[in-house]
């Protein structure tokens, strides 16, 4: 296992520098030029004073002065690439790339991309964390249900909801809940994440945050009940159509037995799947339900990056989340053998 | 005898009579309504009267300066006489509105370039004229100004919004203390009062706060809207402040006295004497240094590398470029000492401006200086005045290597959000919530009051992220006092009902908006380089009915740029000014195309139906005329004989998800009276940042492709600066038009012909 899984993360390496490398190339292929785009900005601060040429001098100075600092004065990219991963100097001699510790510089907030991408991270993970328990702790044991009692009022009922939720654009459940919760009962705020001029610690802020984050939770979980009700409920009912359940109903195993213990370890093969890939979702986040509910997430920041070309930001992101894909599939692959005994690493 | 005595009579009556009829009446020539054709003086024959003994002027011609190059066939008419001209050299037209200048017996159309540089350059007051002040000249100027950008449509204004701002009426003094556009809640709400719990008001703003607080517009061009609020809660006691009204005024709570000197070389000293009680939040005093602190810092490379760009704050100022140049070594062309500020003590210091900035009608705003505390900026450095200027202590300009010591200082100062350092505004900041963007400030309990003496009532402000969407139901849920800028009809029909219904609740107070939504024009290129064109357009269209509708009703439309609620429009006006509305005329549209020549079709034939075509002789002819064609190809100039024929066809660029492009099709492009005209108008739907590398014909963004296809644009534009500047922005300089013309117009009336 120890040798399967060392094997893998050098895949994963060599995997991360290969995509790295054709997102750089990808990325410098769409039009933007941030070094002609600041000279041009400087050089309208001058206002007067210089003739033509000057300016045109002046200009060229200034282009060739930034794209030194960004390290794009040159046509090569595997040198650009290189530059911008560390490991190849730039044109003042510098080692200056990811590998340092330089993840780049947001232009729009004038500030680094990892100080930019903390605050929204956070406010992701934490939602998500609660809005996929949520989501799991209601779809999971709704899906069993459904399957056990397969054609049942209450399972066609689940699957009309279901289908609904899984059919209907999620901005449109945002402005029903927002009218529903907030203007008509007044229950929830319509947007925000902490009350107003607020500065609480502890068990207040969480109280607190938990009642601004309400409304988008009921949101995001009843959006995304839908897949996950029903794959559980695909998976249970194969499984309950093996021939091992009928061994173990002739045995006379109690029904929960029969359905906790062996049917849904069977189902669970595929619903780790998910799960896994839920639990790894945290770190993105929704552009729809933080737009819509005024929180600073990843969807906000990856959307308004994407808008103002603020491509250091997306980049790294984008890497970012190329590592955690493959990090789950590892944690995918570890899991099965641990679920189902069938399947090991051969050695 | 009584015959001759008759005789002699009728003699007398009839030489009086010839007199009358020969002599110009003594009255000035106003100019004449043409402006496209020459007209020869007429020399006056002999009079009596002595005023009519002076010949007619010769009126400049018109030519197009295409194929012609600058400097060597023509230089702008404002270099050629601009430094020279008074308000009181200007003669205006009456039926026309344009302006005219007489020089060496030709009278000289004065072009947009003109007129805007002479209104912020030009406004010394004529001894023993019309004008009280320089008010009034710049008044005199900016209505010239817009009768002929009237005239010439660089741009076609088509929906000026009604803006409606609604609040919490626990919020007190809304209606005595109103915003407007010069002046937001953020500036407003110093003069009102709060009648909630904790005396408290929660604003919002739909720009989210990135905790530039200290210096919003750091490493960039422009501030974010949000930061730049907080910034001027917490940044005060400034020397000049703006107005309620739109101007500025020197600050008479912090200037205990000032006055003006024009100095030999041109230059201009401000000598100005603070008080003595001013303080920060902190209790510390404020001096003198407190003003020029950050001035000399974002002068230095210092500040240039801390920000990753050059501020170049005190580029107005005598011995700047020396100063800048400074790094801390003795260099040629560099100067330790900034001569352009000193300091005579803690409360005496002067400003002097370089003669390359003067004069300029906002001059005042040169001494528009906010109070920073020191070491925020300087750490152990200091300020120091040894007789030849203010100096950086050489603490300031220490290095690492290539890196200044002093540039993490002033970046990690730069994005402070908290107390580390006192605020010298009406509000300090308490804490800044980077999750959630938001802010609360507090009443600065030192603040000594602004321009009018005012201190804060409210003692505590929540300044929030808002989302548009859904601001209607936070205000219901009370998680923000203010909106601000509610348009369009649902929305505004949906606040004045709420207000209405509300049993004083809510209330709201309502402005015209200080711009509008407007077609703009890469008008140099296509037809749209000709004014007959966009006359014609601006003809066609149904403005009013198009505001109308696109506003929902609260809203209309205006003539020209300006903010109706502006001083200068206000004086404009009682000076009568003219301007042309444009009504709905599709007789109107085809007269003026006719009339510019669009007389032909694509063969050089006489023009009967379809798409019009102008000539344009090969001489007159630019590449790009040459090579016009349709977006879709369909129509192209063509060549006949040695000319050319350029098709009435303009591509248009709108933006995608965007109802102002949605309306646009139906009220441009799909217009009965744009076909009838003999007009196509062809669109393409796309982003914003490509609609601008379009616009720019630049690779600004990295999208424009080399060729220009695009005339026409659809996006907004607004006046809410108490600076109205626009020089250089009208240039015809080829060396400063791609980077500062914001119309691409080059008005014929501003070119003075070498030859």
């Amino acid at each position: 296992m120890g040798k399967y899984i060392f094997k893998r993360i050098i895949y994963m390496i060599f995997m991360v520098l290969i995509l790295s490398f054709i997102m750089y190339l990808i990325y410098n292929l769409i039009p933007n030029n941030r070094a002609y785009t600041d000279a041009r900005a400087e050089i309208q601060t001058l206002k007067q004073g210089l003739t033509e040429e000057e300016k045109e001098t002046r200009f060229q100075e200034l282009y060739l002065t930034y794209q030194r600092r960004y390290g794009t004065d040159t046509d090569n990219m595997l040198i650009r690439y290189l530059r911008w991963m560390g490991l190849y100097p730039k044109y003042g001699g510098e080692y200056d790339g990811l590998l340092q510790g330089n993840f780049g510089y947001s232009y729009e907030a004038r500030d680094s991309v990892i100080n930019v991408v903390k605050a929204p991270m956070l406010n992701t993970i934490f939602i998500n964390i609660f809005a996929t328990i949520f989501a799991l702790g209601i779809a999971i044991p709704m899906g069993i249900v459904c399957a056990v009692k397969r054609g049942s009022k209450t399972d066609q009922a689940v699957q009309i909801i279901t289908i609904i939720g899984y059919s209907l654009p999620v901005f449109l459940f945002c402005i029903l809940f927002i009218w529903l919760f907030c203007s008509t009962l007044g229950i929830f705020p319509p947007s925000g994440m902490k009350t107003p001029g607020s500065n609480y610690t502890g068990w207040k802020w969480f109280v607190d945050t938990m009642y601004y984050y309400a409304l988008p939770l009921i949101t995001m979980t009843f959006c995304s009940l839908g897949s996950m009700t029903r794959y559980t409920r695909a998976s249970m009912v194969e499984a309950l159509s093996m021939d091992c359940i009928k061994t173990a109903r002739a045995k006379g195993l109690r029904e929960k037995t029969v359905i906790y213990s062996h049917a849904f370890r069977n189902a669970l093969i595929p619903v780790v799947t998910l799960v896994i890939g839920w639990f790894l979702g945290i770190f993105s986040g929704s552009v729809v339900i933080e737009s819509m509910f005024g929180l600073n997430g990843m969807g906000k920041l990856m959307i308004s990056s994407l808008r103002t070309a603020d491509f250091d930001v997306i980049i790294l992101l984008q890497l970012f989340y190329v590592a955690i894909s493959l990090i789950g599939n590892l944690i995918v692959d570890i899991a099965y053998g641990f679920i189902d005994p069938r399947i090991r690493v051969s050695k | 005898m009584k015959n001759r005595k008759n005789v002699l009579a009728l003699l007398l009556v009839g030489c009086m009579l010839a007199a009358t009829a020969c002599g110009d009446g003594g009255n000035k020539s106003t100019g004449t309504p043409s402006t496209e054709s020459s007209a020869v003086a007429e020399n006056s024959s002999e009079v009596q009267s002595s005023e009519s003994e002076e010949s007619e002027a010769v009126v400049a011609e018109l030519k197009s300066l295409v194929n012609k190059e600058y400097g060597t066939d023509y230089i702008s008419l404002y270099e050629q006489f601009g430094e020279d001209v008074t308000i009181a050299d200007v003669t205006e037209d009456p039926e026309t509105g344009f302006a005219y200048i007489e020089r060496d017996g030709v009278q000289y159309l004065l072009g947009l370039d003109f007129l805007s540089m002479a209104m912020v350059y030009n406004t010394t007051v004529p001894e023993g004229g019309q004008w009280a002040d320089a008010d009034a000249v710049y008044a005199n100027w900016w209505k010239l100004y817009i009768q002929r950008w009237n005239y010439l449509l660089p741009e076609i204004p088509l929906y000026a919004n009604e803006y409606y701002d609604m609040y919490n009426t626990q919020i007190g003094g809304v209606a005595e203390n109103p915003t407007n556009p010069y002046w937001g809640p953020a500036d407003a709400l110093i003069d009102w009062t709060s009648s909630k719990a904790d005396n408290s008001i929660i604003i919002g703003n739909t720009t989210d706060l990135s905790g530039k607080f200290r210096y919003s517009n750091f490493g960039g061009s422009n501030p974010g809207a949000a930061d730049l609020d907080i910034e001027e809660m917490t940044r005060g006691l400034a020397l000049v402040e703006k107005t309620k009204e739109g101007g500025y005024t020197w600050n008479s709570t912090v200037v205990k006295s000032h006055n003006e000197t024009e100095n030999e070389d041109g230059s201009k000293t401000f000598n100005i004497e603070i008080f003595d009680d001013l303080k920060f939040s902190d209790g510390s005093a404020v001096t003198a240094k407190n003003y020029l602190v950050r001035t000399m810092v974002f002068s230095t490379p210092v500040a240039a590398q801390a920000a990753g760009k050059d501020h170049m704050a005190g580029m107005s100022l005598l011995g700047f470029e020396a100063f800048a140049a400074y790094n801390g070594t003795a260099e040629s062309g560099a100067n330790k000492e900034l001569t352009g500020l000193r300091m005579t003590d803690d409360y005496n210091f002067s400003i002097t401006i370089s003669p390359d900035y003067l004069p300029y009608f906002y001059d005042v705003t040169y001494a528009a200086l906010a109070a920073d505390y020191v070491p925020m900026w300087l750490g152990e450095a200091d300020i120091v005045d040894d007789g030849n200027g203010c100096y950086l202590t050489d603490a300031f300009y220490a290095k690492e290597g290539d890196k200044y010591v002093m540039a993490d200082h002033i970046l990690a100062s730069a994005l402070n959000t908290d107390q580390t350092y006192p605020y010298s505004g009406a509000y300090v900041v308490v804490s800044y919530d980077d999750a959630d963007k938001s802010a609360i400030l507090e009443a600065n309990p030192n603040f000594k009051g602004n321009y009018e003496g005012t201190v804060p009532s409210i003692q505590k402000v929540v300044y929030r992220k808002i989302v548009s969407n859904t601001q209607m139901e936070d205000f219901k849920a009370g998680n923000v006092d203010v909106i601000a800028g509610i348009t369009g009809g649902s929305e505004t029909d949906e606040a004045i009902t709420l207000a209405d219904g509300s049993n004083g609740k809510y209330a709201y107070i309502h402005y015209s908006r200080a711009g509008y939504g407007k077609l703009g024009f890469r008008a140099d290129y296509g037809p749209a380089q000709f004014t007959e064109v966009r006359q014609a357009i601006a003809y066609c269209m149904d403005r009013a009915k198009f505001a109308k509708d696109f506003t929902g009703g609260y809203g209309g439309v205006t003539d020209g740029p300006y903010y109706t609620g502006s001083w200068m429009y206000q004086a404009a006006i009682d000076q009568g000014m003219l301007l042309d509305a444009y009504a709905t005329s599709v007789d109107s549209a085809i007269e003026v195309l006719e009339e510019g020549g669009w007389i032909y079709d694509k063969d050089g034939n006489a023009y009967t139906e379809g798409v019009r075509y102008k000539k344009i002789p090969a001489a007159e002819a630019s590449e790009n005329d040459i090579n016009y064609k349709a977006k879709d190809g369909a129509y192209v100039t063509t060549k006949v004989g040695d000319d050319y024929y350029m098709p009435l066809v303009l591509n248009w660029y709108g933006t995608t998800d965007n109802p102002f492009t949605d309306q646009l099709i139906t009220g441009l492009m799909e217009d009965a009276n744009i076909a009838a005209a003999g007009m196509v108008i062809q669109n393409t739907i796309g982003d914003f940042a490509p609609m601008l590398d379009e616009l720019y014909q630049a690779a600004v963004y990295g999208y424009y492709s080399g060729t220009p296809m695009y005339s026409i644009f659809n996006f907004a534009t607004g006046f809410t600066s108490a600076v109205y500047d626009y020089s250089y922005n009208l240039t015809i300089d080829p060396s400063m038009y791609d980077d500062y013309s914001i119309y691409y117009i080059k008005d014929q009336a501003d070119a003075y012909w070498l030859q």
